[in-house]
């Protein structure tokens, strides 16, 4: 093989690069492309995270619509209260929603509480539901830590400490969970605050970046 | 997050459309699929060298619309699914490298297996499919480094964090991508 060496100057790869600037930037894919895209997204019920049809939506809320959670929070100190209850102010409407198993459980006939025979079922679904949330929580984490460093110091300190907060409650709440899955009220309350999660660190990635 | 190329551009997609399809709404995804999926099957096929391509473009589809909600509007939609595609097709490149040897390896270039007499006349179409036959033959680490720096406009430091390696790698691949398709379209 004859020893090219290429120096930064050298005319070829000019050549080359004008060679590459010429070919086309977009290519048609196959016609078969898009079913089996649009298959794969229904027949495997690919919901995008944070997503919900507004049918779904309605079951949902339905299903797990809040109740006076204050009253029964043994699990969240005040300062998760106050949190909460004013990021609930400030939600926007696009406020974040599990995926749509959320939308499959029965709903209990008595509010506050679920019937005996529903607190298997109801239990899965509880659990089902929180691992969506938690998936979503880890993407949005994920987005957070990559811009973590180009936010100011205070805000950092202050989305992270409310985290931590919101991370409190959610684990105490899911504890007591596990001792009285019958509560209604409780998995309501856990819906709220995950939500609460959500919606902080969405805002928080959209906070703007400092330009340096 | 690192700049995206300034090269890439294309149509601004409908925000209408972008917001039903976070909602959920597939009619809405198809519309934003129709508008960009020339430019990412174009990326998909060059990356892969060809083999592949089509399941590595429903993949990043299905990728892009798990991950559509937490598309913020920083960017332009097309700038972040090119970003997703790069991210899916190295995920899948780790895979297939753990479980089996690269199907061309060799710094020959006549291993490239293309017409060598047409040389770089790029208003000449098959001096176009020549290259990219050459392309979709190099190596996979040095086609890589070429289509992300030298097609898609990436900075060696983008393509090297996104492929967790030194930048300095990035360039030993580029250069080694350079000097195999020169020798093979020119000699």
């Amino acid at each position: 093989m004859t020893d090219h060496r290429l120096s930064p100057d050298d005319p070829r790869l000019d050549a080359l690069q004008r060679a590459a600037d010429d070919l086309p930037r977009e290519v048609a894919p196959a016609a078969a492309a898009w079913p089996a895209i649009r298959a794969r997204i229904e027949e495997a019920r690919v919901v995008p995270m944070g997503a919900q049809t507004p049918t779904a939506r309605r079951r949902a809320s339905s299903r797990w619509r809040l109740a006076a959670a204050a009253a029964v929070l043994v699990v969240g100190s005040s300062a998760t209260t106050v949190l909460v209850m004013r990021s609930e102010a400030d939600a926007p409407a696009t406020a974040a929603a599990p995926t749509a198993a959320t939308t499959t459980a029965a709903s209990p006939s008595t509010p506050g509480a679920t019937s005996p025979g529903n607190v298997g079922a109801a239990r899965q679904v509880a659990r089902s539901v929180w691992a969506d949330y938690d998936a979503a929580s880890v993407d949005l984490e994920r987005v957070l830590q990559a811009r973590r460093s180009r936010l100011s110091p205070a805000t950092v300190q202050a989305v992270e400490e409310s985290l931590r907060t919101i991370d409190r409650a959610i684990g105490e709440a899911r504890a007591a969970f596990e001792k009285d899955p019958a509560s209604r009220d409780l998995m309501d309350l856990l819906d709220s605050v995950y939500r609460q999660k959500l919606d902080l660190l969405r805002r928080a990635n959209e906070l703007p970046l400092r330009s340096s | 997050m690192p700049p995206l190329p300034a090269s890439f551009s294309i149509p601004s997609p409908m925000d209408d459309d972008i917001a039903r399809a976070q909602r959920g709404d597939v009619d809405a995804f198809e519309r934003l699929y129709r508008t960009h999926v020339g430019r990412v099957n174009a990326l998909c096929i060059r990356l892969t060298g060809g083999r592949g391509a089509e399941e590595l473009l429903q993949d990043v589809f299905v990728r892009i619309w798990e991950k559509l909600p937490s598309f913020r509007g920083e960017s332009a939609l097309g700038s972040w699914m090119h970003r997703v595609a790069v991210n899916v097709y190295l995920v899948s490149r780790r895979s297939e490298l753990r479980r089996e040897a690269r199907v061309v390896t060799s710094d020959e270039p006549e291993s490239l297996g293309v017409d060598a007499a047409r040389g770089f006349v790029t208003d000449d179409p098959d001096a176009r499919i020549d290259l990219e036959r050459a392309i979709a033959r190099l190596p996979a680490g040095a086609r890589a480094a070429f289509v992300l720096h030298d097609i898609e406009g990436y900075l060696h430091e983008e393509i090297a964090e996104m492929q967790g390696i030194a930048a300095a790698t990035v360039r030993a691949q580029l250069h080694r991508a350079r000097k195999l398709l020169i020798e093979v379209l020119e000699s």
